[in-house]
């Protein structure tokens, strides 16, 4: 297909896009994702009223992005979503995997490995709680310490990390 | 936002290495971040519908002082560094546009044509619709020639 014909369809495509763009279920979902923090637009501003999982879904069709969060999202900040009625059931079933730490299945075209990671970002799921381990060094291991503490700027627990990795 | 954290991670870097000179240490290294993905794309401004999720991208792994920092700087800012940012596929003769450049920081954007290429390439559906924008707004011919050497159908985008 010749560049022009390309330009020419893809400007029919923006027409049936900017319908998309200019429903204010748009406008809401991904400004209240926007509002959240979690997404940034450069077109919608924030929205701070309801949005439901129905009009998410749709949007979700529109800006695959929403698709990617929403699974994290329901699980994780449950109040940023209304849900009226059921849970369509590709999506409580890609939730019932999350919760077991167990993602495997495509959710409406994101992969396990889009959604999941999100689990962890999106919300207050805390770091694993540190363990506190003595040690007992000699003195030229506890002044290569100080060396190594003065020209990096890290605390002794992250050179040793540090060293741990490298092993 | 992403020019300011460059400029704070320079400034970071100044005085850490003052220190380090003072105490008779190493000086740091320079350090070059170029910023790829989504994050990119809204850095050069287009005029196209941008949604972008808190990860950034960059093309390579950095050094870990300054790796630290920065993921410290794009924290304040609500972001974060993917751990597999530097893993996304970019053509090899991506061009990238210096946004900052400091006494130690460098920071750049990947080009747009080559950021679209690679998204239209390795994630087509996720990107349908924004392709679709960018071909309607009369696509340089530098993206042209990456889409004929890469074999990207970009018919597929406007059906």
């Amino acid at each position: 297909m010749k560049r022009d014909e390309v330009e020419k369809l893809a400007c029919k495509r923006v027409e049936q896009l900017k319908v998309q763009f200019n429903d204010p279920r748009y406008k809401k979902v991904i400004g209240k994702f926007v509002a959240a923090g979690l997404l940034e637009h450069n077109k919608v501003t924030a929205y701070r009223g309801h949005i439901n999982l129905e009009e998410t879904l749709w949007v979700g069709e529109v800006e695959p992005r929403i698709l990617e969060l929403l699974p994290a999202v329901l699980l994780r900040r449950p109040k940023l979503i209304e849900i009226h009625g059921e849970i369509p059931e590709d999506l409580r079933l890609v939730m019932v995997d999350l919760r077991k730490g167990i993602a495997r299945t495509e959710f409406r075209g994101i992969p396990a490995s889009s959604y999941q990671p999100w689990v962890e970002r999106v919300g207050r799921k805390a770091a694993p709680p540190s363990v506190l381990k003595t040690f007992r060094f000699q003195s030229e291991d506890v002044a290569r310490l100080k060396e190594i503490k003065k020209r990096t700027g890290w605390n002794e627990t992250e050179i040793i990390r540090q060293a741990l990795q490298k092993l | 936002m992403l020019q300011e954290i460059f400029e704070a991670l320079d400034e970071w870097a100044k005085a850490a290495n003052r220190e380090n000179l003072d105490e008779g240490m190493l000086p740091l290294g320079k350090c070059l971040i170029q910023v790829v993905g989504q994050t990119a794309l809204l850095e050069a401004k287009l005029d196209l519908n941008l949604a972008v999720t808190a990860d950034v991208d960059v093309h390579q792994q950095l050094e870990y002082t300054f790796r630290k920092k920065f993921e410290e700087l794009l924290k304040e800012h609500g972001k974060f560094l993917d751990p597999v940012g530097h893993e996304a596929w970019m053509p090899d003769e991506t061009k990238y546009k210096t946004i900052f450049k400091g006494r130690h920081v460098e920071g750049a954007i990947a080009e747009p044509e080559f950021v679209l290429i690679s998204k239209a390439l390795k994630a087509p559906k996720r990107n349908r619709d924004l392709i679709a924008e960018y071909l309607a707004g009369r696509p340089t011919d530098l993206f042209y020639q990456l889409a004929k050497k890469y074999k990207v159908p970009l018919e597929g985008f406007v059906k």
